[in-house]
């Protein structure tokens, strides 16, 4: 993961606006991954990447380097995640998910890069059944890739919930999957 | 060729999606960026932590009061009842009176009061035998 120079992170702690474009063009596709996967919505992952980087910019003092810069800003972008879903109704799966699954599943390239449509179709499908908690833990540990101490700092569970959370969410993915038709 | 469910979930694994209009996106996020870069919560904060401290001061001035207050009434009233309860009406309800207040406020001093009375009467039977040698 990329991470951003303390010379930057000082520059924007004092409220330098060009330092802070540098942190928001390092670090906008990791908050957009994230928003996207976890809304299933392209505009309202917009709105909370802008989200995130207003929060960040405001709150920059706070930063005290007791974690990783990105895991700070993971942990903002979840917690707005969070209030979004909350906020919003709940996702429904719509008729033509199964065919973007469908196709993307006959695909034989196994290395192809997944469109944002094709994100929100196949996550919307797919997650529908699981809980805010559990699409959190699934996405940052399964989609995002990252271990169990980053995602503990990130959303405050302990190692034992994060293991509980990922094996629920993934049992229930795969019990999807197979009323879907796959083995 | 269909994929199996563990091809579908490992071929998501770690793939991160791409913004649309990437500089458009970092254009209006720098855009939107409020100018002056204030801490608003941490200044709200300070400022309910200070209310909290002046409302907590005034508390106290209050209790301080209303105890000083308590504790002169409280003098008053010891210092009432002592003075109504201690002095006699007349040399006959001397003793009574102080036999009274010794039992009533210490036990310990129920010997002296003893004393008290068995001098008083030695003093009456002084004068009463001093009137009768006086008439003989």
């Amino acid at each position: 993961m990329e991470q951003i120079n303390t010379e930057i992170l000082t520059r924007c702690q004092g409220g330098d606006k060009t330092a802070f474009s540098i942190v928001v063009s390092t670090y906008q596709r990791m908050v957009w991954s994230l928003a996207l996967k976890m809304l299933c919505d392209e505009e309202e992952a917009k709105d909370a990447t802008q989200e995130t980087f207003i929060k960040i910019w405001v709150h920059i003092k706070r930063y005290d380097g007791s974690s990783s810069f990105s895991t700070w800003i993971y942990r903002i972008a979840s917690n707005i995640c969070l209030d979004r879903l909350k906020a919003s109704r709940r996702l429904v799966p719509l008729p033509e998910d199964e065919s973007v699954l469908r196709e993307y599943a006959t695909t034989g390239d196994s290395q192809r890069q997944l469109e944002n449509s094709e994100w929100v179709a196949i996550l919307r499908l797919l997650a529908d059944r699981l809980s805010d908690k559990q699409r959190l833990v699934f996405t940052l540990s399964h989609l995002e890739g990252l271990d169990s101490t980053e995602i503990s700092s990130i959303t405050g569970l302990d190692a034992k919930q994060i293991k509980s959370n990922l094996y629920v969410a993934r049992q229930t993915i795969r019990e999807q999957l197979k009323r879907l038709g796959y083995e | 060729m269909n994929k199996t469910i563990d091809d579908i979930l490992n071929g998501m694994k770690g793939q991160q999606p791409t913004p649309p209009d990437a500089d458009l996106l970092t254009e209006q996020i720098m855009m939107n960026l409020p100018d002056i870069q204030l801490d608003a919560t941490d200044e709200e904060e300070a400022a309910r932590q200070q209310q909290g401290g002046g409302k907590a001061e005034t508390i106290i001035n209050i209790v301080r009061a209303v105890s000083s207050v308590a504790a002169i009434w409280l003098v008053g009233l010891f210092a009432y009842s002592y003075v109504t309860t201690s002095s006699p009406i007349n040399d006959n309800e001397k003793v009574i009176a102080i036999n009274h207040t010794s039992i009533k406020t210490n036990n310990s001093s129920f010997s002296s009061t003893l004393n008290v009375v068995y001098t008083n009467l030695k003093e009456k039977n002084k004068i009463h035998s001093y009137a009768m040698v006086k008439n003989n």
